[in-house]
Order: structure tokens, then sequence, then C-alpha cells
């Protein structure tokens, strides 16, 4: 079944908003927790620091799912920085993340 | 997206823009208003409207006719809270919260005031939420649950924050616009008052906005707390302010009195405050009794009280470290205490609201010229107005003038209802939303010109006549605050009626607009 051109533009957009709103915060979330693993300041510091930065990341990761060409990337990007995030996380905490 | 950054950031920027801008003018509106949510509780409270000004840092006698009364009254209660008046609040509140009865999932709590001089009143309270319903509005909306409420507002704020930095980077000519006021053009008025009140009060509302999201920041990205903070959430909160030691009743009376001047100077002397402004006991008549004594300094911009934890006997058991603070801790206090203002002087308040009001007109006019690009494409292309125009106008009416309309209805109707009416403070509210239901439906129906100029002018009448409602229904009038230097009680009254004559104003602008746009075609009746 060929989809129209209309709803390609739709299912587009749709796929933007959920990359953006759910994937870019997953990969906000999965970044934070990286960051205040690999800070060297105490624990206290750390987490509150990547706290107070995530909410500007997260706008850049939405803003970043709607400047890209091709409606996939938004999901590829998003979703590949959540991925490379959670492993990095997976191996610094001994595999129990 | 659309080929190019600057397009696919006005694609964004648009579309996210008009789907939250009513859900962001109501928290920009209430969020507003709660700058003067003391002022607007007092003001809801008028028996306590007749108390001489006070020396608020005097409080000894107040206080201990207040832990009287609730030694009296409130022994067997699992806590009492006592908050302290201050400049802008002059009453003594105090509650308690009895001990759960079988059945009960939550113990009920009973709240009351005294005025600061102990002697010559005390008053119940009247049964409202005064100013505290607008503040608690602008984060947990209402008849939804607060959690729910604050993942929706939640998003809304990254959307203005997204927002905000698409706003920028499409705009080209910063600088130029910050001297372009076209009046009289259709959409490209409303783009130059969207651009204006944007670029104008630019530092606030990035502030404002960041600062929103970090205010609920463990509700909206707890991850790196749990996941990597010994101990999570109750063990990063546990360390950072380490006041919070819940502890049981013993089940044995506390067998000698606290000595609260002593506690309360060793407080003051401690933590280089002039004055207290909370006082937390937990098992009050209990030998765990455990008091936290709270106050904030002055002339310091900081959200966290100081603090500190006693025993009955006076023993410190935990202290607010702000000394100790690590730079990200003091940024975050920083950041807060810029949301919600409590620190600032009444002159620089109203830099804030200020700051709030543009942030009303920015988020409304930018509804408006969605609505008006369209009408003027419709007038163009010779189209009839579709759904979608229909609803955007609806809602801009609905909301625009529909919250302040509700708002009078809301302070009316503290005036009007009975002062013993079951559950009365949540009646006050209800007719604050039926108000805006019923706007809603009549705007639905109908947004022209016309409907706006009605809209604005009930407004202007209901603000122009509140300083007479206020006088036939208590003992008290704007003539009488003013000699009693009663200013905020002044200053509110004063503030609705300015409001008033603006609303005026906007209704004599919309009626002229309806009267030209007569004879010509139908589109053009509408904004």
């Amino acid at each position: 079944m060929k989809l129209s051109v209309v709803s390609l533009y739709s299912f587009g957009v749709l796929l933007r908003v959920i990359s953006a709103a759910v994937v870019g915060y997953l990969a906000t979330s999965e970044l934070a927790v990286l960051c205040a693993r690999i800070l060297p300041l105490a624990p206290l510091e750390s987490v509150l620091s990547v706290m107070l930065f995530s909410f500007v990341l997260y706008a850049g990761l939405v803003m970043w799912a709607f400047y890209v060409r091709h409606h996939w990337r938004a999901l590829t990007d998003l979703g590949g920085l959540w991925l490379l995030a959670w492993v990095f996380n997976y191996g610094l905490a001994g595999g129990v993340a | 997206m659309r080929g190019s950054f600057f397009r696919s950031m006005t694609w964004l920027h648009t579309w996210a823009g008009l789907l939250t801008c009513w859900l962001l003018f109501l928290v920009f509106f209430a969020g507003t208003l709660s700058y003067f949510r003391h002022e607007i509780t007092w003001w809801m409270q008028p028996k306590s409207h007749g108390l001489k000004p006070v020396d608020y840092t005097q409080h000894t006698a107040g206080l201990s006719r207040v832990l009287n009364l609730l030694n009296e009254r409130a022994p067997d209660a699992t806590s009492w809270v006592i908050d302290l008046p201050t400049e802008r609040q002059p009453l003594l509140h105090w509650r308690y919260r009895e001990a759960t009865q079988p059945g009960e999932r939550r113990a009920s709590v009973v709240k009351g005031y005294l005025s600061v001089d102990g002697d010559t009143q005390w008053a119940a309270l009247l049964d409202t939420k005064g100013g505290e319903f607008f503040y608690r509005l602008h984060f947990d909306l209402h008849y939804i649950s607060p959690m729910t409420a604050r993942w929706v507002v939640g998003a809304a704020a990254m959307v203005m924050l997204v927002g905000l930095i698409t706003g920028l980077v499409i705009h080209r000519r910063i600088f130029a616009d910050f001297f372009t006021f076209r009046a009289g053009k259709g959409a490209k008025t409303w783009l130059d008052l969207h651009n204006l009140s944007a670029v104008f009060a630019l530092p606030f509302h990035l502030m404002i906005t960041y600062t929103g999201l970090l205010t609920l920041m463990f509700m909206y990205m707890p991850a790196p707390v749990e996941k990597v903070y010994p101990g999570g959430m109750a063990g990063f909160f546990s360390d950072q302010n380490p006041t919070f030691k819940p502890v049981a009743s013993a089940g044995r009376p506390l067998s000698q009195p606290v000595d609260w001047q002593q506690l309360i100077g060793h407080f003051k002397d401690n933590k280089e405050l002039a004055a207290i402004s909370r006082i937390s006991i937990d098992n009050p008549a209990d030998i765990n009794a455990r008091i936290t004594l709270y106050g904030k300094a002055d002339g310091v911009i900081a959200h966290y009280a100081r603090a500190s934890l006693y025993d009955a006997s006076g023993e410190v058991l935990g202290t607010t470290r702000e000394a100790q603070f690590y730079a990200a801790e003091r940024t975050a206090n920083t950041m807060i205490a810029l949301h919600t203002a409590q620190f600032s002087p009444w002159s620089l308040r109203w830099l804030f609201v200020v700051g709030g009001i543009l942030g009303c007109v920015m988020v409304a006019s930018g509804g408006i010229l969605w609505a008006r690009r369209l009408v003027e494409k419709n007038l163009r292309l010779g189209r009839p107005p579709g759904w979608n125009l229909r609803l955007v106008q609806g809602m801009n009416l609905a909301t625009v003038v529909g919250l302040p309309l509700s708002a009078m209805v809301y302070l009316y109707l503290n005036r009007l209802l009975p002062a013993g009416l079951d559950v009365r403070a949540e009646w006050e509210i209800n007719g604050f939303f039926i108000s805006f239901a019923l706007t809603l439906v009549l705007a639905l129906i109908r947004a022209d010109y016309k409907s706006w100029a009605l809209g604005w002018l009930l407004v202007a009448a209901m603000a122009l006549a509140l300083p007479m409602v206020n006088a036939m229904t208590t003992n008290y009038h704007l003539i009488a605050y003013l000699q009693s230097r009663q200013w905020p009680l002044a200053a509110l009254e004063l503030c609705v009626m300015l409001a008033g004559i603006l609303a005026l104003w906007g209704a004599a602008r919309c009626a002229k607009s309806a009267s030209s746009a007569s004879g010509q075609s139908l589109s053009q009746a509408y904004c």
C-alpha cells in the first residue's frame, strides 16, 4: 500500500514529535546519568549540576528532532544517542545499569 | 525539516507555540498573580482588616499566646505549624494535624490565625484559599491530580523554553524590532506586539521558564539522583538538608516545657537571622518532640530557608548547610529563589510583575497573530473561515478575557458567599471555573470584535465596582485602608481598578474595530 503525500507528511511530524518528546527525554536522562557518573565532583554536586543543565540539553535535542532533513533521522539520531549513553552507563556501573 | 534551519525552527516555533499558548497563558496569568498571593490572601480575610500595623519582628506576645492555645486545644496533635507575621502579611497563622482516626486515610488539619499583638483579638479563618489558589493553579491546575498537572505544566514549560530559543534563532533583527511598532496593520501589529513583549522582557522570560522547570527538577529529571547518588532520593535529601529526621512519638508525655526564648535566641544567633519565619513541632506533647525553626535572611536571594532541628531539651539534631553549599547548590538555590521572588522587596517585585504581564502579552499575541494571519489569508483567497480558525479564535478570547473575568468572579464570591457555607473555599473556586467555562462556550460560538468588546466591558465593570462591593459587604473600605496605612489592601483595590480602566480601553478599541468592520466582509470582524 502506498502512502499518500499528506499522510506521509503527517507521519513524519508524528515521528518527530515522538522522537523529540519521548526519545529525546530518555536520551537526556541517560546522558545526565552518564555525566553525573563521570564528572570529577562530589556526588551531591555532580548530580545537581547535571540536573540543572539537563533542561537546556533536552531543549537542544527537541530542536534537533525538528531540524534534521529526514524524519527518520530524528529517531535514529536521538535513539542512537540514548543507546550510546546507555551502553556507557552499563559499562561504568559494572553491568547493572 | 522544511529545507533549512530557519524554516524548520519557524515551523516548530509556530506549531508548538500554538498548541500550548492557552495553557501557558493560564500559567503566566496565575503565576503573575502569585507574586501577590499573601496580599490577595489578606484581602480575602476581611475579618482581619481592622488590625493595626505592628512591628512584625516583635512577635513574642503572639507566639506565647498561640503556643498556649495549641497546648489547650491540640495536645494530642501529631504536629503543629506556626507561621509568623511578615512585612507583607500581618497575621500569625497556625495549624495542627490531628492524630489519624481509625478508618481515616489522612488526618484532618485545623487552621486559624491570630493578630500579631496577640492580646486583643483572634478569630477563625474564613474558609477561603485566598491567593494560594492562584499559586496552586499555576502548576497544580485544579480538578485533576497535582502530579498529573505538574507533568502537563512541565511539558508546556519545556515547549515554552523551546519556543523562546527557536523564537530567538528565527529572529533576525532583534535590535531593530525593539523600536518597531506598526499600529493598525492587522497581523503586522500583532507580530510587532509579540516581538516587543518577547524582546523587552527576554531575560525574564528565559529565567522564569528555566527556573520554573528547576523548581520541580527532582520530579522531572530524577534519574541522576536515583541512579548515581548513594542512597537515592532519600539519601540525597537527608544529606542535602539534615533537618529531615522523622521520629515516632514515644507515648510518654513531655515532663518539662520547652524553653522557647532560649531556643529561638540560640537559632537566631547561630544562623545570623533577625527574625524567625516558621516553627514546626512534631509530637508536640511527647518526650520525642521535634522542633524545627525556620528563618529567611534579609537581602539574600535564597530559596531554601535556614533551619535547625531541635529536640525538646534544646539539643541541635541537624541544621541546614548553607555555609557549606556546593556551587551547584548555591546556583539551584538562587535560581529557584528568582522564580518565586520571595526574597524581593515590593519595588523589585513590581519589576517581576511587569515581566509576568509581558509574558501574558507575548503568549496571547502569539495566539492572536496565528489567527489573524489565517484571517488575512482567507480574505485574500476569498475562503470562508474553517473550524480550526474558529477554535483558535474562541480559545484566544476565552483565555485572554475569560481568565481575568473569572479572577474577578473569584474575588466577588469571596465577599458574596455566606460565611458558613459548606465547602465554601471550593465554591469560590468552582465559581472561577464556571465563569471560565461559560466564557469558553460563548467564545466558541462567537469570537468577533463585538464579543471581545463585551468581554472587556464586563471585566472593567466588575473591576471598577470591586471597592464598592468590598465597602458594602465588610466594615472596611479603600479610604479606610489608606488612612490606616494598610498599603497592601489599598494597593490591591487600586490595582484592580487600574486593570479595570485598561479593560475599558480595550473594550473601546475592540468596539471601534467592530464598527469599522461592519459593512465589510465577515472575516474583517475578527481579530
